[in-house]
């Protein structure tokens, strides 16, 4: 303890001496002088009262525009992939927003007519869904009139999907068959999935295509008709360089 | 070991105390007889602390200064207005070692050391005396602080426990254990 000093017999203060000192007043006015902290005052919480309520404001103001200008968007995109309905599939991939990193190569927009090399001529219109409770985009394929039936083939397309399916509700054996995801700018060489294994959500990154025996196992037994999520899909060009592919979400069946 | 007899008080006379405070919450003018009644021993307790005796007028102004602004708080809990004080004061202090840069100062007094000495059955030597002093300079602050509360100014476990807000027993077993120590280093 080197900063204690050790005083022996000091000399006692009379009672008289310090009652001499004793000073109520001075006490008093100090109290009366002292000011109350600025958070105490209504100057602190005026301002942050009217910031939350402007903020609140704009907020409301705002939100009915966005939602008209986002459905002016989504009617003019769709008429778009009508009129160029040979290549729809393109459409998709710019319509989305891609969970691409920055410092990755992303995958470029295919040429128009590449679908057309599939032995079917079918022409798939891509609709994108907002569901009114969460705002989320999920997505569905309908065929215009007299057009053939939707028919969920692996079609390499550039965006991914496993057999076919790019979205929403999968049958799980497809989802567990040994194909994996499909895109046909890479080959993928890996992907995280999240899943419930009983007991909580895991998340299991994945190397190659396709889902584990394990993995399959799990979604069968606990994630049927729940949402599963394969995110940081990795895949390989042809050039071997490594680009980042959009993430998928299903709902196993 | 005799005890502060002023921390002791009746049970009337400690309502009294409490119908001062319920005047003082209303009207701080009002305060005057609690000053008046308490300035001495909380001035006491920190020019005990303190080597610097404007240092501890302006401290004890203070506490009685934090006592007024913050009465409105204060709640009856059937101990004495002193311990609410005395921690104010212990605070004060805190904030003066911290800001004013104020020496931790402990005075001793020959009778203490003498205490002491047959404490420990020891020869009341002026060598024991010496070595005794170095020992309690060697002590940790909180250690020594428990030995100053209950050995120098004679205060009961209850009034030590108020003051450092522990328990009367937590107050007891730590004072023991803070002599023990004072003992150990005196032995070795």
């Amino acid at each position: 303890m080197k900063n204690l000093k050790i005083l022996v017999n000091r000399e006692k203060l009379s009672k008289d001496y310090i009652q001499s000192k004793a000073n109520f007043g001075h006490v008093l006015s100090q109290v009366k002088n002292l000011k109350p902290p600025v958070w105490k005052t209504p100057w602190f919480y005026g301002p942050i009262a009217i910031a939350v309520v402007l903020i609140s404001l704009s907020v409301i103001a705002f939100q009915p525009v966005e939602n008209e200008k986002m459905a002016t968007l989504h009617e003019s995109n769709i008429s778009e992939r009508s009129i160029n309905n040979n290549k729809p599939i393109i459409a998709i991939a710019s319509s989305f927003e891609l969970d691409t990193p920055s410092n990755e190569e992303i995958i470029p927009p295919k040429k128009a007519g590449k679908i057309n090399e599939t032995e079917h001529e079918e022409i798939f219109i891509y609709k994108e869904v907002f569901n009114d409770s969460d705002n989320l985009p999920s997505s569905e394929f309908i065929s215009p009139k007299n057009t053939a039936p939707v028919k969920e083939e692996n079609t390499l397309s550039p965006y991914p999907n496993i057999e076919g399916v790019f979205t929403s509700e999968i049958p799980i054996d497809k989802l567990c068959s040994s194909t994996g995801i499909v895109t046909s700018k890479a080959k993928v060489i890996s992907f995280s999935i999240q899943y419930f294994n009983g007991s909580k959500d895991v998340i299991e990154k994945v190397r190659g295509s396709s889902l584990s025996k394990a993995i399959c196992n799990f979604i069968r037994k606990y994630n049927l008709k729940s949402m599963i999520f394969i995110t940081s899909i990795v895949g390989l060009t042809e050039k071997g360089s490594h680009i980042s592919i959009p993430s998928l979400n299903y709902i196993p069946i | 070991m005799a005890v502060n007899p002023v921390y002791h008080q009746t049970k009337d006379r400690l309502l009294d105390e409490m119908t001062l405070i319920t005047f003082a919450k209303k009207d701080p003018e009002r305060f005057g007889p609690l000053y008046t009644k308490y300035h001495e021993q909380i001035f006491r307790y920190i020019y005990q602390r303190v080597d610097d005796q404007e240092l501890a007028f302006d401290v004890t102004s203070q506490v009685f200064v934090k006592a007024l602004n913050n009465l409105h708080k204060y709640e009856y809990r059937g101990v004495p207005f002193s311990s609410w004080l005395y921690r104010i004061a212990k605070s004060e202090l805190y904030q003066a070692f911290r800001d004013r840069k104020a020496r931790k100062t402990v005075n001793v007094e020959n009778m203490h050391v003498f205490e002491m000495i047959e404490e420990f059955d020891e020869d009341d030597s002026n060598e024991n005396k010496k070595k005794l002093i170095d020992c309690l300079a060697n002590l940790d602050y909180a250690d020594m602080q428990l030995l100053e509360l209950r050995y120098f100014e004679k205060r009961s476990y209850r009034e030590i426990g108020e003051i450092l807000e522990i328990t009367e027993n937590n107050a007891k077993v730590k004072s023991f254990r803070a002599l023990k120590k004072l003992k150990n280093l005196f032995v070795k």
